[in-house]
């Protein structure tokens, strides 16, 4: 008997030994930050959930450069869901084109149907590599619009965006929005816009975080901070989860409040899924969201989609 | 360095069991035990939360009077995951993680009471982290020590069961996608240990 105690215990420590030169790090596996930050953005798809819980998952086509970058979107069709362009009539197959500069960095994301562009996006960018304008070009609600916007940042982080828009109907006065941070953890608190009533009749005048319900599908709703239009009673909810610079979801869907005027839809715009290549996105794509947003659908009212659909982009990074 | 000294103890304490001599000296024990960790993140929205994993552990010391210990110890997780908080501070994302420690360290107990016998041990480890995404892997290594305190039940002359261990470390380097706030693990233990040799 002692034998076999013997005799098993020195098994178990032989084991054991080997055991201690085994590793579970492997020679592909990413070791660094500077590792992390150079994957790319390989796929996403976009997942629409209605109120009852039933997702319909539609899965965009992407193509990829030599060098490994996003070159070409294949967009599903929109017809009918929550989410699509801010582009007003799209009858045939959408793609979109990106082109990059010599540093990598993105400067026309071009939303086209057939050779036709629907919404072109033009960036520039500082000598620092922060985005310092982006021209937002497009036929939206029936007018050929055009929109500057020149990004100021302070500390590193973008601080205010001057914006000038012309549209066929002529232009509009220049508006300069703040943007402010939670003075706890940073995430963006408020944009305050100056002047607060613009020239075609828009009537609101802040967007700011306010505390509501998040668009979770269940009765019993989570806190969280919408973004909403102050002193109005709709909102919009942007949640996302992420590693280093890599969001791996995001999700939109509005606040449960039933006394709200009801968003149709909500607004595709390339800075949500460009936020891991362009540098301090995240305010500037929550800005941007809220934008697009408000800008076609929130004055005009709710459709045919229910409330408290939520739609989810889930992206998926690869070396 | 801390690998090669551990093998030579480890065989050293191999040598000793398979001795036809009389010589019993040293007595040593070997454990075998269930651990969770855990490392917390900084929490809050849009960061990571908290990486969890459940280990076995397994472990040989030599002992050195009836107070001491010294020895070597190998965990390696068997499931762990790494959560995420979304930026409204809800649990949003969750991948599979896995968490291997080696290491060595010495225990310092009290006698061979008659039921229950209290202990607390250092020890100092070589630590690797994996957060498995399916298209890719993010893995970082660092060096850890720590401090643990537990209470053992006697089951036979031989047999104990660790009621419960207690334990923290900490971390040399932050892990890279865990962040600079978060440099520490704590562990809970349960499991045996069987004591081999003459009884001193």
């Amino acid at each position: 008997m002692v034998r076999l105690v013997r005799s098993a215990s020195l098994f178990l420590l032989v084991l054991l030994t080997l055991g201690i030169s085994c590793t579970i790090v492997e020679d592909t596996d990413i070791q660094n930050l500077d590792a992390f930050s150079k994957l790319k953005l390989k796929s996403f798809e976009i997942n629409q959930i209605n109120q009852n819980g039933e997702s319909k998952v539609t899965k965009v086509g992407t193509t990829f450069n030599g060098d490994g970058q996003l070159q070409q979107i294949s967009w599903p069709l929109f017809n009918g869901d929550k989410f699509g362009f801010r582009s007003s009539t799209i009858t045939g197959p959408v793609t979109t084109s990106i082109t990059y500069n010599s540093s990598g960095k993105v400067i026309v994301f071009d939303i086209k149907s057939g050779n036709t562009s629907l919404e072109k996006y033009t960036f520039e960018y500082n000598a620092e590599g922060n985005l310092n304008k982006l021209i937002s070009e497009g036929t939206f609600s029936g007018n050929v619009i055009s929109t500057t916007d020149l990004i100021e940042y302070s500390s590193g982080k973008p601080s205010k965006i001057n914006r000038t828009t012309t549209t066929t109907v002529g232009s509009n006065a220049a508006i300069e929005y703040n943007i402010m941070y939670n003075s706890n953890d940073g995430s963006v608190f408020t944009f305050g816009m100056t002047p607060t009533t613009t020239n075609d009749g828009t009537t609101y005048e802040y967007i700011q975080t306010g505390v509501g319900d998040c668009p979770d599908n269940n009765s019993s709703h989570m806190t969280c901070n919408p973004y909403q239009l102050a002193g109005g009673s709709n909102q919009l909810t942007i949640r996302h989860s992420y590693t280093g610079d890599k969001i791996a979801a995001l999700i939109i869907g509005e606040s449960y409040n039933p006394g709200g005027k009801t968003p149709d839809k909500y607004s595709f715009h390339p800075l949500m899924i460009l936020r891991s290549v362009i540098n301090q996105s995240e305010p500037l794509m929550i800005f941007y969201m809220i934008d697009w947003w408000t800008v076609k659908y929130q004055l005009t009212g709710g459709g045919g989609n229910t409330q408290r659909d939520v739609v989810q982009i889930n992206f998926t990074f690869g070396i | 360095m801390m690998k090669r000294a551990t093998t030579i103890i480890i065989l050293l304490v191999g040598v000793c069991i398979n001795s036809r001599a009389q010589l019993r000296l040293p007595t040593f024990d070997i454990e075998l035990k269930g651990q969770q960790n855990l490392l917390p993140g900084s929490g809050g929205s849009g960061n990571f939360d908290v990486f969890e994993s459940t280990n076995w552990h397994g472990g040989a010391h030599i002992q050195i009077g009836q107070h001491f210990a010294v020895g070597a110890f190998y965990s390696r997780s068997f499931r762990g995951s790494d959560h995420y908080r979304d930026d409204n501070n809800s649990t949003s994302a969750t991948k599979d993680g896995l968490l291997l420690l080696k290491g060595i360290d010495i225990r310092v107990s009290t006698s061979r009471a008659k039921n229950w016998r209290k202990y607390m041990a250092i020890n100092y480890s070589k630590l690797e982290v994996v957060e498995d995404n399916v298209d890719y892997r993010l893995a970082a290594k660092s060096n850890a020590i720590g401090a643990s305190v537990g209470i053992m039940r006697k089951l036979s002359n031989k047999l104990y069961l660790t009621v419960i261990e207690l334990g923290v470390k900490k971390l040399s380097t932050e892990i890279f996608w865990v962040g600079s706030n978060s440099q520490v693990i704590v562990d809970a233990k349960m499991g045996l240990l069987y004591n081999i040799g003459k009884r001193k």
